[in-house]
């Protein structure tokens, strides 16, 4: 999808909704867990009940700074929340309690990479409130569903400073990675926990002033937005184009994945009077400095500064960084065996392509294998020793996804295959026999070929089948070439 | 601001979701112009240096309650009293109206 | 024993001169033969198991709480798991309650008797308990007046003997008015001192439940239970409370009470007489008194009408034919369900408080009406802390008139501008209480108020029990004509 729209350019704002993954709801303390059968998680508050007061739940309060924190926003010292009124069924209070005048974080910012190119989207805010229970149609009757209803959310509003809709994807995406890393939510796309609203318009290049927008909103996955944002960029701008003179009409859309279109739900002129006004039953969230101050001094690694450190102390590819930060069952999966592990190279190397290959070819996650990531580190461990050979090492992973509780050390030493050549007086024989055999290498590795020393070290790995190990044939062939 | 009237009550009745016959619409009319009316003794005072006041005691702060579970309202006794339900869902006529057109 | 205080059937009880089931039995025959029109039900099952349970619980040696064997009435805002919670309103005439108000919680904890639901205007708007859905409540004193509002049923079921404490809620005087319509005492104490966990919420930053009594011990002792900070309510008030039942000394011996002159005019005059009689008591008392002015308060009644109105029409959009309350049986899609059952389900009087709510938080009316009502409501508050630079504590009529008739006032505006002196106290989260005063002419009973400022309680509380010893306006009793036995 190219970012050209010729003479026009797009100018999209994103606002993401994140469930929180705190226990309880927001303002109530039954359980935050969705997915039983219907209302069976449910409480006072979230269902409305006369006379139920809400009480911010304090969990949802840390995870929200953490996320400020991460994005570089500031944390609003005392905020406010407000009464948005609705009518809905699967709103109880039919007013939702959020923060409208004052949200808990101003600001912040993102740098991502966008298709190779270092990108940087700025946040406007972010604030807390409460989602809404769900609703089920069935043919003559919608049944109303309160388990999700209070639910925490943090909704994560950008500046409109989006061009395309890969910068779209890319932003998102990167906010995805810090909400998994900052621990405020298991972003399970599925599972809509994140949900995602965009404003788009468009205007010819140099303009200065903003044309109206259209809303598309409850997009639930990367791929689906950025088709959703170019239909609509596109079809503002054949709009503009057969009336240069015209205006679009604001309005809500929803995307339709089959006919590829956004369509209108509703135009703005009629839209909701909220009423917002200062919420009575919540005095102002004051934070102390110092709660913010813990929360900061304990804020996990960000993704950034993790592949940074993959990259530049532990001497991973960039590729595989990526690969690592972006998948987060994988990178912990990593991060856990790599504490133990000689070399974190190798380690990811054998983790990224070798147990994931095996786990892809019957569809699992490496993770599923349950294999503990220290086994993995193990085994690596055991190749670095010498103590046994890459060739060996992958006949030994083959049987540690057969059986994920057994150590590569309790596989290698109870298997004849697995013990390694060490027996040094008849490696020492076949290693002279070479010398011997070969003296137009040695005289050009004395020349200072080294592609010669690799020659001599593969004849001995042939005549031994590969059951010697590596440092101990370089050791020997050293020293036997120097004598 | 010109007087309240008929016209304004209606445009009430749909934000709060009422539909009343013509006789409350027209004493609700009459008896809100005069509330409205006597509304207008606030004219009299400056408050334009004057912050609103929305929590009457000084100092109160939202307190933070524990991530613990230990409320729990059983479904049967959510839907006991409920107009219409299905199994465990609470039921509404089909809604087709999106969220915010109702 | 339809006369005698609580704190003396504590007394009875706990030196085994009476059980808890007998006084149970026959506070619930009286209860449920009164024609008053006080209460909306009469809770016998649970009142006489918890009576069996508590008469077992004291005979094994057991201790029991401060309020062991007394019965109380709850108004029918109040969350009693499992009991029916009409709010006064047709639309939850089968509204059974889910949970247990952290104030019931509290009672029963003290091994009160809880033995009826009172009636009370429609989700408590109102002064006179007219608008209630169900029945008239009349004035035991003569049964043409009534007997305030909102907690009518409340209020005039301890002036006629059906209990000797009970419980209403307070947004604008509606525990203090009818208190002083029917000669008891009603209490309002410092917003957030009294969980409202429970209460169904009328005006949220203005509410609170507040207890009446025919004696000011009495009065301090339920005080004393339900003033404890809750975890539920954020806007409960986190320290502890004084022991109110332990702490009043009855002397106001150097207090300072400040009489504000200026909102003496236009009373009745049987009232300021009897203002005047009070202040000259408290003077022999050995109080001072400070002239004081409140010069923003004869714009609280607009800025009630403003403020309440518009948190209400949040507070009730919950009742909405969806969950809880009745659904029109004329509803076919949604629009109608929520159209159809609430202009079915509410009366007149909260139909037009949701209106006037919604109104005044609209677009384009936000600022002129709620943003405006919001500031005046700050300089009233300041009027007071000025105030009690110079006094400790301020008196002043509970209300202009006395007790009306039933019917007698029409105008919307005449009817809120009978809370006047009441809304004041809400309006700055003071503690307010109505202390019996004196009578009519006519044998009506007069309230004056007494009005601490924030979390000074006791100090409120004090001032009617020094008056409780130079007087016995608290221990004369309605003629029995208003109350069948």
């Amino acid at each position: 999808m190219s970012s050209n729209y010729g003479e026009f350019e797009a100018i999209i704002g994103l606002e993401i909704h994140c469930q929180l993954n705190t226990k309880t709801k927001l303002f109530g303390r039954e359980p935050n867990n969705f997915g039983a059968e219907p209302n069976a998680n449910i409480g006072f508050v979230d269902t409305g009940q006369p006379g139920a007061l809400p009480v911010i739940n304090e969990e949802a309060v840390k995870k929200a700074v953490r996320f400020g924190l991460a994005v570089g926003g500031k944390i609003r010292e005392i905020s406010y929340f407000d009464r948005k009124s609705y009518f809905y069924p699967d709103c109880p209070f039919n007013y939702q309690i959020t923060q409208f005048y004052k949200p808990i974080i101003d600001g912040g910012s993102i740098t991502c990479d966008v298709d190779g190119e270092q990108m940087h989207f700025t946040i406007e805010h972010t604030h807390m409130e409460n989602d809404s229970g769900k609703l089920v149609h069935f043919p003559d009757f919608t049944g109303v569903d309160f388990n999700r209803s209070g639910a925490p959310l943090i909704e994560i509003v950008s500046d409109p400073c989006i061009r395309s809709p890969r910068q779209a994807s890319a932003y998102a995406s990167a906010i995805r990675s810090i909400l998994l890393y900052m621990n405020c939510s298991d972003c399970n796309m599925q599972e809509g926990h994140l949900r995602m609203d965009a404003n788009i318009s468009v205007r010819l290049k140099g303009e200065k002033e903003l044309r109206p927008k259209a809303e598309i909103k409850n997009m639930n996955s990367f791929h689906n937005m950025e088709l959703a944002i170019e239909a609509e960029i596109q079809s503002q701008i054949s709009f503009y184009r057969k009336n240069p003179d015209k205006r679009i009409k604001t309005g809500t859309y929803r995307f339709d994945l089959e006919k590829q279109k956004t369509i209108l739900m509703r135009a703005k002129e009629t839209a909701n009077d909220y009423r917002y006004f200062p919420e009575p039953d919540l005095p102002p969230l004051v934070l102390e400095p110092s709660f913010i101050k813990e929360i900061k001094e304990s804020l996990p690694e960000l993704p950034v500064a993790k592949k940074e450190r993959f990259i530049h102390t532990l001497g991973l590819s960039k590729y595989f960084a990526d690969l690592l930060v972006d998948d987060k069952l994988l990178c912990d999966y990593f991060e856990e065996g790599q504490k133990i592990c000689k070399n974190p190279k190798a380690y990811c190397n054998w983790l990224v392509v070798e147990f994931a290959a095996r786990a892809n070819e019957i569809n699992k996650h490496i993770k599923e294998l349950q294999i503990p990531p220290k086994h993995v580190a193990e085994l690596v461990n055991l190749i670095e020793s010498g103590r046994i050979t890459g060739k060996m090492a992958k006949e030994i992973a083959d049987l540690m996804c057969k059986n994920p509780n057994l150590s590569p050390e309790a596989i290698a030493s109870s298997d004849e295959r697995f013990k390694p050549m060490n027996d040094t007086s008849a490696l020492e024989l076949i290693i002279e026999k070479i010398v011997t055999d070969n003296p137009e290498s040695i005289a050009d590795y004395k020349d200072g070929k080294d592609k010669a020393f690799q020659f001599l070290v593969g004849q001995v790995m042939q005549k031994t089948k590969g059951t010697a190990s590596p440092p101990l044939v370089r050791e020997i062939l050293l020293k036997k070439i120097g004598e | 601001m010109s007087k309240f009237n008929s016209e304004d009550l209606k445009a009430l009745e749909k934000l709060a979701r009422l539909k009343l016959d013509i006789n409350r619409e027209v004493a609700l009319t009459e008896n809100i112009q005069k509330i409205l009316g006597y509304m207008e003794l606030l004219n009299e005072i400056d408050t334009h240096d004057t912050l609103p006041l929305t929590h009457v005691i000084k100092g109160m702060k939202a307190p933070l309650g524990k991530d613990e579970v230990s409320e729990h309202l059983p479904v049967e006794k959510f839907l006991k009293g409920a107009p219409a339900r299905v199994g465990g869902f609470l039921k509404v006529p089909v809604v087709i109206e999106d969220k915010e057109d109702v | 024993m339809f006369t005698l205080s609580a704190t003396d059937i504590v007394k009875k009880f706990k030196a085994k001169e009476i059980s808890a089931v007998e006084i149970t039995a026959a506070f619930l025959d009286r209860a449920e033969k009164e024609n008053l029109g006080s209460l909306l039900s009469v809770l016998r099952t649970r009142a006489m198991k918890r009576a069996k349970d508590l008469d077992e619980k004291f005979l094994s040696g057991k201790s029991v709480g401060a309020l062991a064997a007394v019965p109380v009435i709850i108004k029918d805002n109040i969350m009693i798991d499992g009991e029916i919670c009409t709010c006064g309103s047709r639309f939850l005439e089968n509204y059974t309650a889910t949970y247990d108000a952290t104030v019931i919680k509290d009672l029963e904890n003290e091994d009160a008797i809880i033995i009826a639901k009172s009636n009370m205007d429609e989700f408590a708007m109102g002064s006179s308990t007219a608008t209630s859905a169900f029945k008239r409540c009349d004035n035991p004193w003569n049964t043409d007046y009534t007997p305030g509002g909102s907690s009518g049923g409340s209020c005039a079921a301890v002036a006629a003997g059906l209990a000797p404490i009970s419980l209403g809620s307070d947004t604008g005087g509606s525990v203090r008015q009818p208190a002083a319509f029917c000669g008891i005492y009603g209490f309002k104490p410092t917003y957030g001192r009294v969980s409202r966990y429970g209460l169904v919420a009328f005006a949220s930053s203005l509410d609170q439940i507040g207890p009446f009594a025919r004696n000011i011990d009495d009065l301090a002792l339920i005080n004393e239970v339900i003033a404890k900070p809750c975890q539920k309510d954020s806007t409960s008030i986190q320290t502890p409370a004084e022991k109110t039942s332990k702490t009043l000394s009855g002397s106001i011996k150097g207090l300072k009470i400040g009489s504000p002159t200026d909102m003496l005019e236009g009373l009745h005059p049987d009232i300021l007489s009897a203002y005047n009689a009070f202040i000259n008591t408290c003077k022999e008392l050995g109080a001072e008194i400070v002239n004081i002015s409140l010069p923003h308060n004869k714009y609280s009644v607009p800025v009630y009408y403003i403020l309440a109105p518009a948190e209400a029409s949040t507070n009730l959009a919950r009742f909405d034919g969806i969950r809880y309350t009745k659904r029109s049986s004329n509803a076919k899609s949604l629009a109608e369900v929520y159209e159809l059952s609430r202009s079915e389900g509410f009366g007149n009087e909260v139909v037009q408080r949701i209106l006037l709510g919604t109104y005044v938080l609209s677009a384009g009316f936000q600022d002129a009406y709620y943003r405006k009502a919001q500031k005046v409501r700050a300089k009233i508050c300041e009027d007071f802390e000025i105030a009690f630079k110079t006094c400790d504590v301020i008196a002043f009529p509970t209300t202009p008139f006395p007790a009306f008739k039933h019917g007698s006032i029409t105008d919307p505006v005449a009817m809120y501008k009978q809370d006047i002196f009441t809304i004041s106290a809400n309006m700055a989260g003071l503690p307010a209480l109505s202390i019996p005063s004196g009578f009519t002419k006519e044998g009506l009973p007069i309230g004056i108020q007494v009005q601490g400022a924030q979390m000074e309680d006791g100090k409120v509380l004090n001032v009617a029990k020094a008056f409780e010893s130079k007087t016995n306006y608290h221990t004369m009793r309605p003629s029995e004509k208003g109350v069948s036995l």
